[in-house]
């Protein structure tokens, strides 16, 4: 679990460029969003700054042909007034109206649309007499006199030459009266159409504007001033509303809307750098991903290849990872090991399903202690598993506040302790025993020998120099007293002589076991009658069977073993040694049977059995099944293992079968003899 | 504790070594001696002969020294009975545990017949009794 599916492999050349050409298009894209959202403000601002300009222009308009349309009011009012218009009058009135203003070329009037009267005359003086019946104007001057309002027309080009507009108002005899039959005429006034334009400041500056006419419908007309593909490119328009008419104004900058940055190259120059600096950055990033990938797969393998449980918790105390060996240690909790998961969730989950023995019968005290130790994370503690096996638990806190830790499985460690532990323990109790063993009987030897050096010390020794210092001391009483002297002592001599066998028999089992230990036994083969091995051996015990009124028995009629015959009686003498410290009263019988070529050879007791937990220890070395302090039976606990070693040896093995309270049957087994294995052999071949 | 030691309990399951000690005691050191052969005897029989000492084997069948000892405590007349331990093991362990276990003082064997009430007297009088 400590790898996870990688979704994303900075180690992957195609994926690496992708990521980068990505970033580069992603980053030049957003300059040209960028690039469009500040085109789209230049806009903005333009159409602003337009908007204003626009709207003074047609401010000029409407306010000059206003003016216009007055100074033909003027001449109506005058006209109406004089009646009779001379010459002078209108002369005068016009020269007034007219005011020397550059862009009027004339003003004229024509009562019954036949011009009569014109200023300035000069150049003018050839319109006099000009009829409009029969000319091209004539519509346009009927029109104004039928729909009883003042008409512009134009540009147009002027019979005096040169292009302009004309105003042409209707005058009727009666104010308020509009009727055509009985107009007087009409009055014009010719404007110079560059000067006009130029007066009220169109194609000035920065803008370029179309004027066209909307007619009553609300129509718009053809353009008749500027260049007409102004209307459909979105320009900024403005109604004009005149007394002849309604106009449209649009207008636009000359050099069109703005489609670009005024500096581009410089727009493209960050952006392409910011892209440069993102796409090195990023290859940077992902080398770096990389190295760190690498680094992290480095410590994974590593962590899994470990031979110790790892696993780690974060500050919340929940799993972060762990390698499969810490999966494998805790078999029975292994499911919740997953990323997440509480520990004290794995630890309570883990009592519950028996994973710590130790646990159990104080479940929620030990889960109480677990947790403390895993959270103090400061002390290695052990413990056992469901499986038997022993861990070595260290935690540690990480810098982050996580905690990090390791079981090392010292199962064997542990075991081979806890070996050494009971070989030394059977070796202190092994020197304690032997030192018992040598020193009581080494008390006798030197308590009675000093008995004997210091002949006061006993009663007949006092009693026969009490006598001796008798200047005639009484014969009979003296061969008494002598006799009573000679006996304790006698007495005493044979204690030293016993407890001197004694020592003699612990020393010779010590070297036997050292040399058997060293291989340096000498082991005779032939084949022998294995009752006189048994019997020589009962023999040796006779006399301490009798005083505990114990039988000894031997059963193996003619059976012969090919073996050592000395060492077989040892082995016999061991086994009756061992049987009669334990038997009180009762019986140690000894038995042989033969079979195939095996001898079986049985030395039963009625004595008080070995306790089962201790029955296997009996046969090694330096092992008594009671080595305690109130053991009823002396010995070093090496005759038994001497018994294996020697019937090992012999090819021989050796087992125990023991009741306690019931008594111990040891049974080994010997090569039968060599002529009774033939012999053996003929019969079962025979019986083929 | 008695300031006199005049009469010593012997507990020991050696027929040998109780006739060597008795000898050394009775005959040397001049102690009143009343020997047993077992933990459970020295119980039947301490009260009654009231010691000034207890001497005690350790390694014997039955009732080993220490619950021998511990035994005899719950007698009143013997609860603070001076008792020595004379033991065949001779290692430092054995002797401090025998100490713990209340002992005034421990005897190895083998002991030399001639100077055991010497020594038993000395550790008496270093222990301020007095003989």
């Amino acid at each position: 679990m400590l790898k996870t599916t990688r979704r994303f492999d900075p180690a992957n050349p195609g994926l690496r460029a992708g990521l980068i050409g990505a970033t580069v298009a992603l980053v030049l894209a957003t300059g040209l969003w960028i690039q469009q959202s500040r085109i789209s403000a230049q806009r903005v601002e333009a159409r602003l700054d337009l908007s204003q300009e626009v709207s003074a222009l047609a401010a000029r308009i409407e306010g000059n042909l206003l003016s216009k349309y007055h100074l033909l009011n003027g001449m109506i009012a005058m006209i109406r007034l004089e009646r009779e218009l001379t010459d002078e009058v209108f002369r005068v009135t016009a020269e007034t109206l007219h005011g020397n203003n550059p862009e009027i070329l004339n003003i004229a009037v024509a009562p019954d649309l036949v011009v009569t009267q014109v200023y300035p005359l000069e150049p003018n003086s050839s319109l006099i007499g000009f009829d409009y019946r029969g000319s091209v104007q004539y519509d346009a001057a009927r029109a104004t006199i039928d729909e009883g309002r003042p008409v512009m027309v134009g540009p147009l080009e002027l019979i005096q030459g040169g292009s302009g507009y004309i105003i042409r108002a209707p005058v009727f005899s009666q104010a308020g009266i509009r009727d055509p039959e009985t107009a007087w005429g009409i009055v014009s006034i010719v404007l110079d159409a560059p000067r006009f334009h130029a007066a009220v400041g169109l194609n000035t500056g920065t803008m370029a504007a179309a004027l066209r006419r909307v007619e009553r419908d609300g129509s718009a007309g053809p353009a008749f001033f500027g260049p007409p593909e102004i209307f459909p490119g979105d320009p900024i328009t403005q109604t004009i509303t005149l007394p002849f008419g309604t106009w449209e104004l649009a207008a636009r900058p000359i050099g069109g809307w703005p489609d670009n940055l005024e500096t581009p190259w410089r727009h493209w120059t960050f952006f392409a750098a910011l892209a440069a600096l993102a796409a090195t950055l990023l290859h940077f990033i992902l080398i770096l991903s990389e190295r760190r990938r690498r680094a992290e797969d480095r410590m994974f393998n590593a962590i899994e290849a470990i031979d110790d449980g790892f696993a780690l918790y974060d500050s919340e105390d929940r799993l972060v990872s762990c390698n499969q060996k810490y999966r494998e240690i805790y078999t029975l909790s292994s499911d919740l090991m997953v990323p997440g998961m509480p520990f004290e969730t794995i630890i309570r989950e883990g009592v519950r399903r028996g994973q710590y023995p130790e646990a159990t019968g104080r479940e929620e005290d030990w889960i109480a202690e677990r947790l403390q130790s895993h959270r103090d994370a400061d002390q290695i503690i052990v413990q056992q598993i469901a499986s038997g096996r022993w861990l070595k638990v260290a935690e540690r806190r990480t810098s982050d506040g996580g905690i990090v830790g390791f079981r090392v499985d010292i199962t064997a460690l542990t075991e081979a302790k806890e070996l050494a532990e009971r070989a030394s323990r059977a070796k202190t109790d092994f020197i304690n025993v032997l030192s018992h063993e040598l020193r009581t009987p080494m008390t006798v030897v030197l308590g009675y020998t000093s008995i004997l050096a210091n002949p006061q010390l006993f009663r007949a020794a006092r009693e026969f120099e009490e006598l001796m210092k008798h200047p005639e001391p009484d014969p009979d009483e003296m061969r008494r007293r002598g006799g009573a002297l000679l006996t304790e002592m006698s007495s005493f001599a044979r204690k030293i002589e016993g407890s001197g066998n004694q020592l003699l028999s612990l020393i010779n089992e010590l070297l036997d076991f050292s040399k058997i230990e060293a291989g340096e036994i000498e082991i005779d083969l032939i084949d022998f009658d294995l009752a006189d091995a048994a019997e020589a051996a009962a023999e040796q015990f006779k006399a301490l069977a009798q005083r505990k009124n114990v039988t000894i028995t031997c059963d193996m009629p003619g059976i012969r073993v090919h073996a050592d015959p000395k060492r077989t009686q040892q082995v016999f003498a061991n086994l009756l040694s061992n049987a009669l410290k334990f038997t009180d009263s009762g019986h140690v019988d000894i038995c042989a049977t033969q079979n195939g070529d095996i001898v079986f050879v049985t030395v039963e007791d009625t004595g008080c059995g070995i306790p089962a937990g201790l029955q296997s220890k009996v046969f090694e070395e330096f092992q008594q099944a009671d080595s305690s302090s109130t053991r009823r039976a002396g010995g070093t606990g090496l005759g038994l293992a001497i018994v294996k070693r020697i019937v090992e040896r012999l090819g021989g093995t050796v087992s125990l079968n023991s009741t306690p309270g019931q008594g111990t049957k040891i049974t080994f087994t010997l090569p039968c003899a060599v002529a009774a294995s033939q012999t053996h052999e003929t019969a079962r071949r025979l019986l083929a | 504790m008695s300031t006199t030691l005049r009469k010593i309990l012997h507990v020991d399951d050696d027929s040998d070594i109780r006739t060597i000690a008795k000898i050394a005691l009775e005959t040397v050191g001049g102690f009143e001696v009343l020997q047993c052969d077992s933990g459970q005897k020295a119980l039947e029989s301490a009260e009654g002969f009231d010691p000034d000492l207890i001497l005690l084997d350790v390694m014997m069948p039955g009732m080993d020294g220490e619950d021998t000892l511990r035994s005899l405590r719950q007698v009143d007349r013997l609860r603070d009975t001076p008792a020595i331990f004379m033991t065949a093991k001779a290692n430092t362990a054995s002797r401090e545990r025998l100490l713990a276990a209340g002992a005034f003082d421990v005897i190895v064997k083998p002991f030399d017949p001639m100077t055991l009430a010497s020594e038993i007297s000395e550790t008496w009088a270093r222990k301020g009794g007095r003989r």
